[in-house]
Parts: C-alpha cells; structure tokens; sequence
C-alpha cells in the first residue's frame, strides 16, 4: 500500500490562493487505507479550508468528491461532467494519483495535499511501516523474508555490521536489527548456509536512473 | 426547590403527577418564569453525547433543543469512539460557535476505549482549526465523572456557560451581520 500524509495546512492554503473554485478529490485506495486522503479526510479538509476561506473573507467555493482509484483512467474520467466547474483540483490521492489527473485533465492546475511517503505495511492501527523499497529486483528470498534494504539502517546486503545491541540497532535502537532477524530466520529454517554468498552491490538501474519504470503487460493488454 | 417548580410546571401543562420529573422540564420553568437568570451572552453551539450520558434519551434531547431553540443542537451517538473529524468540522462550518463531545467517564466505556479514540481525535481536530484560525477553545470534549454522574442537562447548562466566555466564531460573520440587521430593523 502507498502511505502518504497530509501536508501542513498552511501549505495547502498557499498553494490555492490564486484559485476561486476548488475540488477536494479525495482516493478510496490506499490513500484512504491509510487515513490521508479518503472520503472522510477530503470532507474534513474541504471543511477547514473553507472555514479558513470565511476567516480570511474571501469568496472560494471548495467541492468535494472522491474517487475509488486516482491512480485509474477508468475511475478519473468520472471527473469528466463536473471538471468545468472548477479552475482547480485539489488532489488527497499519492503523487501518482495527483499525475493521471493531470494526464488526463491537462487544462486544470492539479494541486497537491499529500506527501507520499513509502510502500507500507500496516503493523497495526494507525501504524505503518516501511518495509519494501520497490527496488525491481527482490532479494527476500535470499534474507529469510526480511529486506536489508528497507530494514537496515546501513542497507548492507553483507551484514550483519556487527553494531547491534540486544538486537536493537546502533543507528537507532528503536529499530530491530534486520540482520538478526534475517540470521534468526534463517537458522529457523535450517537455510544459513544463503549466507555464505557475497552478495555483489546493489543494481540500483533497476530502480531508477532511466526514467519512469514501466510494467508492459500485452497479455493484459487491449 | 427545584423540583418544587418542576411539579409545579408538569401541573401546568396538565401532566400526570409525577415526582421524577424530566430535568429539561426544569430548565423550561427556569428560563420562562425567570429569565434574569440567564446570564451572558449566547452562543450556539454543537454538543455530541454517548447515549450512556444519563438522561440522554431522545426525550430529554427534544425538550433541550425546544428550550434553547437555535442556539443548541444536540446528537446523540452510540459511543463518543464513533466520531469522525468531519462531524466536528462541519458542525463548526455549517453553525456552531463551539462543538462539545460529552463522553462517558474514563474506564466505564461500553465499547472499552470509545471515550480514548475521541480525545485522540478532538485534539487533532484542536491544532486543525487552531491552524486555520480559529481558537481551539472552540472544540472541547467533556468525559463524565464516575463519581458524580452528571445529566445531559446538567451538562448543556455548563457547556452553554462556558461558551458564554468566547467571542462569536469568525467563521458565521454573515451570519452576526445578518442578525444584527434583523434585530435593527426591530428596534
């Protein structure tokens, strides 16, 4: 799941100053999951601003509406009827949800409330986790299920460091070391023996360097 | 005393005799027959009660709202757990000058930590309308006393009270501007 938080509202206000007629487009995906930016926090939002609006005596219609993806053309063209009453949207969904509308809408400034932050793992209620960088190249198989790379402070595929006290990290002990956990795992699994491999460094190109990454599917294709 | 005048008025409006009269009947005799009593200034506000607040029924709710007209709107929830920021944003937008969220007493939550959840989210909402302006005195959450269990009532009168002390809300100017004219035109 994409977590994102919601900017300061200080921010927001900024940003939509020029504009007279907003839209509080909120997600029901992930955004929402992760209570920034669905259907509840685009109406509690849209509220605030507009209370902030009659404080400051101007006279700014903001709307509101959410869609169930904006990360999804299908679900975006929903705009399509009501966009022309607005000069712009303000968008509660990640940063790629904020792009398919502006993709798909270029004519309308698309601002946005959020920040996304990380691929999350809900841990617990209102708690989540980083644990999963989208390399493009998963590794967790050789770890025991646990990624170096998102859980360990120094990122080392050849751990561990050696710094950790009672399996809390030197970096910050509010965080488990990745490498016992994976060394715990492992041994669990009797699958030590993974570990006697040097890994080489990372292939970050996978990740990034060449532009956006792509996923072309022409079996799931039109 | 008061419940004196209380089984005065159920004569009055020719009720049966009943010694448990309804708290609200009381304050309808009070601000009728003695309205020097009301003190301050008025504001309306917005009160979100657990069901558990005793005398919390939907009687009791009418009669307040009868006796204090536009100036108090009451909603009655399950559990106070079961608000959600926009409930109390909007009741700021749309008419209130304050919003209250009466919960029950710490521990005595039927749902285990309903009244827990509320205060968490009451104090989000505080530094949400603080940063767009508004003095966070304005959002409050009242939690019971499991010694002294207050009535609904006795609660409205408290939180009208209180928000006798702030100024109208900067968000119903129009509002302030409209009644001003209409009270001109009277005079």
């Amino acid at each position: 799941m994409i977590t994102a938080e919601q900017k300061p509202i200080d921010e927001i206000r900024e940003m939509i100053t020029p504009f007279k007629r907003i839209l509080a487009l909120g997600c029901g995906s992930c955004v929402s999951e992760c209570a920034a930016g669905g259907e509840k926090e685009t109406g509690a939002l849209a509220s605030a601003l507009r209370m902030a609006c009659k404080i400051e005596g101007k006279e700014v219609v903001i709307g509101e509406k959410t869609l169930d993806r904006q990360c999804v053309k299908d679900f975006v063209i929903e705009l399509e009827d009501i966009i022309n009453n607005y000069d712009a949207i303000l968008s509660l969904g990640c940063g790629a949800g904020v792009q398919t509308i502006a993709d798909i809408f270029p004519e309308i400034p698309v601002i946005p409330a959020l920040n996304t932050d990380f691929l999350g793992e809900t841990k617990d209620q209102g708690y989540w986790i980083e644990n999963c960088i989208g390399c493009g190249d998963c590794m967790l198989f050789y770890f025991g299920g646990v990624c170096p790379l998102a859980r360990c402070s120094k990122q080392l595929l050849n751990g561990p460091c050696g710094g950790a006290v009672q399996g809390r990290c030197e970096a910050d002990p509010e965080t488990p070391c990745a490498w016992q956990l994976i060394i715990d795992r492992l041994t669990f699994f009797n699958a030590l023996n993974r570990l006697e491999t040097i890994y080489p460094p990372k292939d970050w190109s996978k990740k990034q360097g060449r532009g956006p990454r792509k996923i072309i599917r022409e079996d799931q294709q039109k | 005393m008061i419940i004196d005048k209380g089984v005065e008025l159920a004569w009055e409006v020719g009720r049966p005799f009943n010694l448990e009269i309804r708290s609200a009947d009381r304050i309808f005799y009070r601000e009728r027959n003695h309205p020097e009593m009301n003190t301050g200034q008025r504001r309306d506000l917005a009160i979100f009660y657990c069901q558990n607040v005793p005398e919390g029924n939907e009687y009791n709710r009418q009669n307040l709202e009868k006796i204090y007209g536009k100036h108090i709107r009451l909603f009655s929830i399950p559990c106070a757990g079961r608000l959600e920021y926009t409930h109390l944003l909007k009741a700021l937008e749309e008419f209130a000058d304050a919003v209250y969220v009466i919960t029950c007493p710490e521990g005595a939550c039927r749902y285990l930590e309903g009244n827990k959840r509320a205060i968490k989210r009451v104090l989000r909402i505080r530094t949400i309308i603080e940063d767009i302006g508004l003095e966070k005195e304005r959002l409050d959450i009242v939690i019971g006393s499991s010694e002294e269990r207050k009535t609904l009532t006795a609660f409205c009168e408290e939180l009208i009270e209180r928000a006798s002390s702030l100024p109208p809300s900067p968000v119903h100017k129009n509002r302030f501007h409209r009644e001003d004219a209409e009270n001109a035109e009277r005079r």
